[in-house]
């Protein structure tokens, strides 16, 4: 034995050695050495002596490891006595050994948790009662060495326990883990923590200075304390495992007990004893994360420990006294606001304002109005700190808290006075304007000079819901906020107009640089908090008016002259101070939109004065985002969707008004002046896009649009050839709004607005253009000329523009007048089939068409689509078999073609799952699936392994051959034999090599394939062609393949296999059998092969495979921890 | 506004196929520029630069053409048939891609009774056979 250690202790040297010290083959050899080691059998008088005689950290470690495999493989052969004698000498050992490295201790107490823990199963926690109390003795001994260990035994108790789903290791099934957890739970956590309470109290009341070994100490114990009170209870009823487990994974859960801690929580003094602590060790940033931890869950105790009301208003009122006791009474410190803030962020969360209600309105009103006032505080902290060149955003995270806090509890609820909210307000906006109005420090951005990357998230999106309530602390002050607003914002559109002017044919100095980066920072933010006061996040549904803010326009409009309103907005060229009567008389509301309109105004002169290089293009896409809000909002509004409606907005923005009218006009203007200016831009010119979508997202702006002048510049533009410069994605866009837009023109024949002229502005020359090429004798020769293969590419994506903007109302009538152009792509593949980003977008276009066209068609347009598909792919793959290159990029272009065929084809499978279609079938159909599998047939041999190495395409691919054998597994059983055995090559391969989700899809497949053989085909060339899947899924069961999220398909899998191969089945389990060399071994197989299919009916029918997998759990736990050793 | 992933541009004065094209700006509200990675399409080399979105950077004509081969003499001068029916005799395998050169070699000597199609790919006046096809 001596001599097998010093082995080990070599090998841990040479594994632990520096890499230039030991050659690879030492390497290896010691690596051996350990895996040997760890598939030793019944090791416990062997790791006995090695933890005696060893000094090596690294073998210490291993002997506990095997220690602990053995336990859970060998329970229930080892007797009573030895295991009991077994967790006395690891507690001894760990005990005595005080000079034991961390990890080490931490590895030989887990093996003691794990037998704790196991022992409960039988004892219902007998045995851990007794080492608690050994622990409580070790903390009273005063020792501190000994009160740490007490403390990392406690620790891993509690761990083990605290997971039911994850513990699976363990070697108990889920139900006993959930059992024991619940039994832990009602008594000796309980315990626990009255006795962390316990100790905690001792440093409450102690007045003394902290030591280092008191601190030391004193963190463990929160730490535990900490662990108890972000316990996840399990509910009293039995729920899922899913379910469970998805409870469990949350990090943060709320204080939820069951009744039997009512007597522990509700006591007063342990809130007050956490305060208490805080205020010990406020200055201590790592304790004071603890304690704030601690409180923070306080705050959030809820469930069965508050059995009515009355609990819940004293307990709250108690914790708020603390609370304010706590906050009043002391300057936060930096590393306090963030725990702070989230106990408010949870207290209003878990104590509704019902609760509330109740409580003393003194305390209530000094609870908000100290929380005002620290919003307040952490919104100048974290403009500050977003000043600074240090990464920190804690006050941030502060803020934001607060912010989520106020939302839960309402803006507008009454325990908010009106002052408050006009308070955080303010100061939201002087964060965030520029000196002298503002506190704004001088930008990080403009300073640092570091380049911003495109990835990085822009301002609207990462405060997308901190503005969302800030707008609404906005909108619930609105009489100050609007005319706040527009202000600041005349103001600011004044300083830019005049600086603009002021620079306008002079070169650029860096104050004016400076001063203009300055307004467009304040207009920016300016736009931002005024766009979320007048609109609210639609997110593609009807966007409503806010309830506040046409309450508002609606109670002014006794002193409101409509007139003027009108006249305010329509005058964007003018100075807003100079429009008479503008202070007065002017809807509020109104007043803001116009000044935003100004903006926009200054902006365009600006841009045709040659300026354009002088602008943001920041600001430029948050004025575009404004306004599409604005237009999605307020724009030709369905007025019955209101009880009642501000005259103002009726004549300004209504249904048939002028001012309607007028304002759609300015915003195309707009549209086309961005179009014309910046295509550089392509975050602007989305933003840009998506305004001109939603000027046509309801059937009343798209008459308005269809008939409106500007609306009809853009066409020009566009068959003028003046948007060459448009990106591709921007010019799909176009030209779907173009062609959403189209679905408007219902006006008598002739005008701008009847539907022939319509298409034959837009969509013919676009169409004839390509088509004429295509038809040309010469295609072959000119597809070489670049200027041909650009006007090519921009009408294919124009085309897939068009195909986007199909309605349900156009898509027949689009489908048809696009056959002459889409006939035509195959041959179009042909000649162009060596330029690549032609192909790709060739066949984008036909996914496109497949996405959105293809649920509305009839089944003879349907068709046509097929057969096009198909036919392109036949172009496709002719050319591309059997080519040989070595371009760089070769493998890449291949990947990105094939991922668009995969696309392609899974989208015209959705055929079969949803056809939206009008028509009734005739004649015989063909069935998507059909065509998909050609396609693949086709595909296939441009396959191969390599290829699959792309995420993507590799996603695709399995998901389509998956996705195709759901549907028709039928089809698959006839495909030719060839194409057969690629298919289920490619299967074997993705069980395998390219991570669980296409794992997850080939089981997927095997399962459906395999039940259809089961029930009704067992002659056919597939039926033996699958057979070896039996094996190789047993196999993947058994040697641990299988990772435990696939587990449940896995057993679904092999269930199907079985009904459909029993015989091999035994056979299988007989040979496994035979191999086994061990009596014993042998026996709890037979067993364990036995209760597998103990009661399931082997029909591949979905009852029996339910029932499998329950049997197919205790099958694993058993089956691994007999093969764990080979 | 034309240049992205999979197309050509010069870099550098080399004809180079777009692999990356990313933006940036300087600061907040300054205007974007695009770094954008290349490979020369002859010689592989990669190459980089930077320039404003809005700026007009030359684009190479890239074609490439498909051609059924006629013969290959000895000295590696590929004989191929235009669409016109002429022969173009004046371009040799590329010797200086040893691996490209031992692949198109390969088809062409493998061909049997096939038809081989080399693809010749040109611009900025260079040209080059760079893939091979048997039918």
């Amino acid at each position: 034995m001596e001599q097998g250690i010093r082995e080990l202790e070599a090998a841990a040297g040479v594994l632990l050695a520096p890499p230039n010290c030991v050659t690879n083959e030492q390497r290896h050899g010691a690596e051996e050495v350990f895996m040997n080691f760890r598939k030793i059998k019944s090791p416990f008088v062997l790791c006995k002596c090695i933890l005696d005689a060893s000094t090596s950290d690294l073998v210490l470690f291993e002997a506990a490891g095997l220690l602990k495999d053995s336990l859970i493989r060998e329970w229930s052969s080892v007797s009573e006595q030895d295991l009991k004698n077994l967790k006395t000498y690891l507690l001894n050992y760990v005990v005595q050994k005080t000079t034991l490295s961390a990890y080490v201790r931490e590895r030989i107490l887990q093996v003691v948790a794990i037998m704790v823990k196991r022992g409960s199963v039988e004892d219902l926690g007998a045995d851990r009662g007794q080492i608690l109390n050994d622990v409580e003795q070790l903390v009273i001994s005063g020792d501190s060495n000994q009160q740490m260990i007490a403390c990392s035994v406690l620790a891993a108790i509690m761990q083990e326990y605290s997971s039911s789903v994850k513990s699976s290791d363990v070697g108990l099934r889920w139900e006993i883990h959930f059992r024991v957890k619940r039994q832990f739970e009602g008594t000796d956590l309980k315990r626990i923590f009255h006795f962390i309470v316990q100790a905690l109290r001792t440093f409450g009341s102690d007045d003394r200075q902290m030591n280092r070994e008191s601190c030391l100490l004193l963190s463990r114990l929160l730490a535990i304390a900490e662990s108890v009170l972000s316990w996840f209870f399990v509910p009293t009823t039995m729920l899922p495992k899913r379910l469970i487990g998805v409870f469990e994974a949350d990090q943060n859960p709320s204080l939820r007990p069951g009744p039997q801690w009512s007597e522990v929580f509700l006591d007063p003094a342990v809130v007050e004893l956490f305060y208490r602590i805080h205020y010990k060790v406020r200055h201590l940033p790592d304790l004071c994360h603890h304690t704030l931890n601690c409180l923070t869950q306080l705050a959030s105790l809820n469930g069965p420990v508050m059995t009515n009301k009355d609990v819940r208003v004293s307990y709250i009122s108690h914790y708020l006294t603390q609370f304010v006791h706590f906050v009043g009474g002391v300057e936060l410190r930096a590393q306090e606001c963030l725990g702070v803030s989230s106990i408010f962020r949870k207290l209003v969360l878990f104590f509704p304002p019902d609760t509330l209600a109740a409580l003393n309105p003194d305390l209530l009103q000094t609870v908000f109005l100290h929380c005002t006032r620290l919003t307040c505080k952490f919104a100048e902290q974290a403009e500050k700190e977003s000043a600074s060149p240090s990464d920190d955003n804690l006050s941030m995270e502060a803020f934001d808290n607060m912010v989520i806090g106020w939302d839960s509890l309402g803006v507008d609820s009454a325990f908010i006075k009106e002052e408050w909210r006009i308070e955080i307000l303010n100061t939201y906006i002087k964060c965030h304007l520029g000196s002298p109005d503002g506190i704004r420090g001088d930008g990080a951005n403009e300073e640092t000079e570091e380049d911003i990357d495109e990835t990085e998230e822009d301002d609207k999106t990462k405060f997308r819901d901190q503005l969302s309530s800030i707008g609404a602390f906005s909108r619930s002050v609105a009489s100050h906020s609007l005319v706040l607003l527009a202000r600041l914002l005349e103001d600011r559109i004044t300083r830019f107009s005049t600086q603009l002017q002021r620079m306008h044919g002079q070169s650029l100095s860096q104050s004016d640089q400076h001063q203009l980066g300055s307004l467009f920072e304040d207009l920016h933010w300016l736009l931002l908090i005024s766009g979320h006061t007048l609109t609210l996040d639609s997110d593609g549904e009807t966007a409503i008016i806010p309830q506040e803010i046409l309450q508002h326009s609606i109670a002014q409009a006794p002193t409101v002259n409509v007139e003027t309103t009108l006249k305010v907005i329509a005058s964007p060229g003018n100075r807003a101070m100079d429009i008479a009567g503008m202070e007065e008389s002017c809807d509020h509301v109104a007043r803001l939109i116009a000044a935003v309109l100004r903006l926009c105004e200054v902006e365009r002169r600006a841009s045709d004065a040659g300026l354009a290089h002088l602008l943001s293009p920041e600001m430029g896409s948050t004025i575009v985002w404004w306004l599409r809000r604005f237009a999605l909002t307020y724009m030709l509004p369905n007025e019955n969707l209101y009880i009642e409606f501000s005259p103002s907005f009726s004549a300004a923005f209504g249904r048939d008004s002028e001012g309607a009218n007028w304002i759609i006009g300015f915003l195309l203007n707009k549209v086309e002046s961005n179009l014309r200016t910046q295509t550089a831009e392509s975050a602007l010119m989305n933003e840009t896009l998506q305004l001109l979508m939603a000027l046509v997202d309801t059937r009343e702006k798209r008459n308005v649009v269809i008939n409106s002048g500007p609306f009809w510049t853009l066409v020009r533009m566009h068959n003028s050839n003046e948007l060459l410069q448009l990106g591709g994605s921007a010019r799909r866009k176009f030209f779907q709004a173009l062609t959403i837009a189209g679905a408007g023109a219902n006006s008598p024949l002739g005008g701008l607005g009847d539907q022939n002229y319509f298409w034959n502005q837009v969509l013919k020359p676009l169409e004839d253009r390509l088509i004429s090429l295509i038809q040309s004798e010469s295609l072959n020769r000119l597809i070489h000329q670049d200027d041909v293969r650009f006007s090519v590419s921009t009408a294919l994506e124009s085309l897939i523009g068009v195909v986007m903007g199909s309605q349900v109302a156009t898509v027949q009538m689009l489908f048809a007048s696009l056959q002459p152009v889409l006939r035509e792509l195959p041959k179009l593949i042909h000649a162009a089939h060596n330029y690549n980003l032609i192909v790709e977008l060739i066949l984008e276009l036909l996914s496109t068409c497949a996405r959105i066209m293809l649920i509305f068609l009839s089944q003879s347009d349907s068709e046509k689509l097929y057969r096009l598909a198909l036919s392109s792919t036949q172009a496709y793959a002719s050319h591309t078999s059997g080519r040989v290159t070595r371009e760089a990029s070769a493998e890449e272009d291949a990947h990105r073609d094939l991922l668009l065929f995969m696309e392609l084809l899974m989208n015209l499978l959705s055929k079969d799952i949803i056809d939206l279609s009008p028509f009734a079938a005739e004649g015989t159909p063909i069935s998507a699936s059909e065509v998909c599998l050609h396609g693949l047939n086709l595909l296939m041999p441009l396959m191969n392994a390599e290829l699959l190495r792309f995420p993507q395409l590799c996603w695709h691919y399995y998901k389509l051959i998956t996705f195709a054998c759901e549907i028709c597994p039928a089809k698959i059983v006839s495909l030719p034999s060839p194409m057969l055995s690629n298919l289920f090559a490619s299967l074997q391969l993705g069980m395998t090599s390219f991570g669980s989700d296409v794992a997850a899809f080939c089981f997927e497949f095997i399962q459906v394939l395999s039940t259809h053989l089961a029930k009704n085909d067992r002659t056919s060339a597939a039926y033996e062609a699958m057979k070896p899947f039996l094996k190789i899924v047993l196999e993947m069961i058994l040697c641990q393949q299988v990772s435990s999220d696939l587990l449940n398909v896995a057993s679904g899998t092999f269930y199907a296999l079985i009904c459909a191969y029993q015989t091999e089945y035994q056979l299988l389990v007989e040979e496994l059998l035979s191999r086994q060399e061990e009596e014993a071994c042998r026996n709890r197989l037979v067993n364990a092969f036995n209760n597998l299919t103990v009661g399931v009916p082997l029909n591949a029918e979905r009852l029996g495979r339910i029932k499998f997998r329950d049997n197919f759990d205790a099958f694993i736990m058993e089956v691994r921890s007999l093969l764990i050793v080979k | 506004g034309d240049i992205k992933k999979g197309g050509y541009c010069m870099l550098k004065g080399f004809p180079c196929k777009v692999t990356e094209y990313s933006t940036a700006k300087p600061g907040k509200h300054g205007s974007a520029k695009a770094t954008i990675v290349g490979i020369d399409i002859f010689t592989n080399k990669k190459y980089e630069d930077t320039a404003p979105t809005g700026a007009t950077g030359s684009v190479p004509n890239v074609t490439k053409e498909e051609l059924e081969v006629a013969d290959i003499d000895e000295d590696d001068f590929v004989s191929v048939i235009l669409p016109d029916g002429d022969l173009k005799t004046d371009l040799k395998l590329p010797i200086e891609d040893e691996e490209l050169y031992n692949e198109l070699k390969k088809v062409w000597d493998e061909r049997e009774d096939k038809t081989i199609y080399f693809t010749i790919q040109r611009a900025v006046g260079k040209e080059k056979f760079i893939a091979a096809r048997s039918k």
